[in-house]
């Protein structure tokens, strides 16, 4: 599926599945961030650009309720017909299990979930063209819109993190071929420009007209380009981290303040149009 | 926790033989297991999941749905983060948040009728006031798919009603007394652990005419964020839930089971099959299940199974013999 076909909740809900999904590989990329692959036949050919699992992070049953009863939401960071690949920064004790789950054996994975990239100035326009701003972790959402929109579309990617070895961008990004312009901002100067990525924003938005905008990542960042947008009439979607229990829409712990009111950052997000947000 | 479905032919044996129903205070489940409120919305996205893993009648599958609190004008629940993970556990701060009833009768009991019809309705109802609370329940009277009340009166995380009325056994009675006359349905109250002694909040109520009581709702507690030295929660309490208060909730439940005659609806941390016996055997009458769903979306169906199962090896053919038959 691509990111253009919009689902309305009902068929949201009907395409989400519960699937005991085996690890493929699990490995270390930099000291803070690893890679999960994860065979899946009911969830990853259902994946939308933007959607997100909600997973457990041991593959002990008892370890999962005694030890780490809440599931993690991670961002779907590729998925094909039958894999879902997963990047995760370690952050506290459930990212630190997860790392010791070890290749075979079998993760309980519910998805997919939530809204996705929505697209809906580039769809009737091939000459359109997109820009992406990914700050840390946060990055790993945008990558499957850049993998799609790349197929058809000029995009600037602008990836930013505290340093090179956080930083959410590998030879993966050379699949997106020559329309991808890649552009990399890194707190301490250690790779690309040494600054945030919101410093590269103003020539890029100067020299160029896009469609359409996406970010994701540190909420001060996303206010900011949300801000950018706004002033140079950019149609912008960002997409909104919360604490998650029940993953599903059932327990109102991940609400955000929209200007409809209060909604759910699972199921109604986590991708906004960033016009609804009340920062 | 992974676990099998009950193929066709173990059922055939086992689903005949064991008698699940139960009645509860009057309201006549099928099985004895419900979902604790605010764990589980209105059911419908539990629905569709369930409905996707094989059990094609979803939430019709449950004893009873129990929806999350409805007040009588919409909540907006409580600011900052809302829930964090603890030792065996959870604490949530969510703070009642809800539409109110206009929109909870306009879209979930709506819902539920077209998708639910066969299954029995508990709304749980909270308010600010004692007024509040009986407004609710006089809207939800108009409407003919509610099957009972579990008035909340126990949740820690609104300052103003909320636990107020569950830790004082004069407003507790009052409150039910009062709401006892808008209604002939079964009509639950929700107590909280947070109390001194859990069974004079019990008789109370009883003597106020209460059907049945629920037990228990969240214990208090608190989290601290030590780089900002600054509570993680904004209203600092939160309701502490899941395995950590199973042997808490079992203790309240078998001595309240001990003080009133009215049954029991027992919950705080139910995961397993062995978690459901142990509470009929403290002397719940029915169970719910609540932080267990987050971990596996479909605890409720394979408690189902288990308890059918462990039922029938161990020769009961009655659920309700286990109420209460502890040696
Ligand atoms: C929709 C969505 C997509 C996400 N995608 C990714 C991703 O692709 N890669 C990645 O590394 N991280 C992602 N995150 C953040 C990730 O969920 C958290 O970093 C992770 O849950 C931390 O767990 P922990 O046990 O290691 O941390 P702890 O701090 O020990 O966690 C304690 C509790 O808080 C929750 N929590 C802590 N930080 C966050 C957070 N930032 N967002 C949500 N819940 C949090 C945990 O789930 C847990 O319940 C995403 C979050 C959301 C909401
Ligand atoms: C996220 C969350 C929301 C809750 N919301 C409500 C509510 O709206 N009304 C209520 O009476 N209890 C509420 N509760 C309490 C539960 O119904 C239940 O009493 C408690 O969680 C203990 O059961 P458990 O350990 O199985 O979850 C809530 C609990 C949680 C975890
Ligand atoms: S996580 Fe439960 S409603 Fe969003």
């Amino acid at each position: 599926m691509n990111c253009e076909q919009k689902l309305d909740y009902e068929s949201k809900l009907n395409d989400c599945f519960l699937e005991d999904c085996v690890v493929l590989r699990n490995y270390a990329l930099s000291d803070t961030l690893w890679r999960l692959d994860l065979r899946s036949d009911l969830i990853a050919p259902r994946v939308l650009p933007g959607q997100f699992v909600h997973l457990c992070v041991s593959a002990s049953p008892s370890d999962c309720v005694f030890g780490h009863l809440l599931r993690r939401p991670l961002s779907v960071y590729f998925a094909n017909n039958d894999t879902i690949s997963l990047i995760y920064q370690l952050v506290g004790r459930g990212t630190r299990s997860l790392i010791c789950v070890s290749a075979g054996s079998r993760l309980s994975v519910l998805g997919p979930i939530g809204s996705c990239w929505s697209v809906p100035a580039l769809k009737d326009n091939s000459c359109g063209r997109a820009l992406l701003v990914g700050g840390g972790i946060g990055t790993a959402a945008l990558h499957l819109l850049a993998r799609q929109l790349t197929q058809t579309h000029v995009v600037d990617f602008v990836v930013g993190a505290a340093n090179a070895s956080m930083l959410v961008c590998n030879e993966d990004l050379l699949l997106c071929g020559e329309k991808l312009r890649l552009h990399i901002a890194t707190d301490d100067g250690s790779a690309g420009h040494h600054g945030f990525t919101i410093d590269l924003l103003p020539e890029l938005v100067n020299n160029n007209k896009y469609h359409y905008l996406a970010t994701c990542g540190p909420e001060i960042m996303q206010r900011k380009v949300a801000a950018l947008a706004k002033s140079t009439g950019i149609y912008c979607d960002v997409s909104l981290e919360r604490r998650m229990a029940c993953g599903i829409g059932a327990c109102l712990s991940c609400s955000v303040d929209t200007i409809y009111g209060k909604k759910r950052a699972c199921v109604d997000g986590p991708v906004f149009n960033a016009e609804e947000i009340l920062w | 926790m992974v676990k099998h479905a009950v193929t066709q032919n173990e059922c055939l044996g086992v689903c005949e033989s064991v008698n699940l129903a139960v009645n509860l205070g009057g309201l006549m489940m099928q099985n004895p297991l419900t979902v604790a409120s605010g764990t589980f919305g209105s059911g419908r996205e539990y629905h569709a999941l369930w409905r996707n893993a094989g059990y094609h009648d979803g939430i019709g599958a449950l004893g009873a749905i129990t929806t999350k609190g409805v007040s009588l004008k919409p909540w907006d629940g409580n600011a900052g983060i809302r829930i964090t993970q603890s030792a065996a556990g959870m604490l949530n701060s969510i703070g009642l948040q809800n539409k109110g009833v206009e929109e909870f009768c306009a879209i979930d009991l709506a819902w539920l009728k077209q998708n639910a019809a066969g299954t029995a309705v508990i709304v749980n109802v909270c308010g600010h006031s004692l007024d509040e609370y009986q407004l609710v329940i006089q809207r939800l009277e108009e409407e003919a798919s509610v099957s009972a009340y579990e008035l909340n009166i126990s949740c820690p995380n609104v300052s103003c009603g909320g636990m107020s009325f569950g830790t004082d056994a004069l407003l507790a009675s009052e409150l039910t007394a009062r709401c006892r006359t808008l209604t002939k349905r079964p009509l639950i109250v929700k107590l909280t652990p947070n109390v001194t002694d859990i069974t004079e909040i019990a008789r109370a109520i009883e003597s106020a005419g209460a059907d049945a009581v629920s037990l228990i709702n969240t214990v208090a507690g608190m989290s601290i964020d030590i780089k900002s030295r600054k509570a993680l929660f904004e209203r600092k309490v939160a309701g502490l839930s899941g395995p950590a208060i199973k042997p808490v909730a079992l203790w309240a439940v078998y001595r309240v089971a001990q003080a009133v005659n009215i049954p029991v609806l027992g919950m705080g941390g139910i995961c397993t099959v062995e978690d459901c016996v142990e509470f009929l055997l403290a002397g719940a009458c029915a169970l719910a299940v609540g932080t267990a769903s987050f971990n596996d979306p479909l605890s409720a169906p394979h408690l189902l199974e288990g308890l059918q199962q462990w039922c029938e090896q161990n020769g009961v053919r009655n659920v309700s013999e286990l109420t209460g038959a502890l040696n």
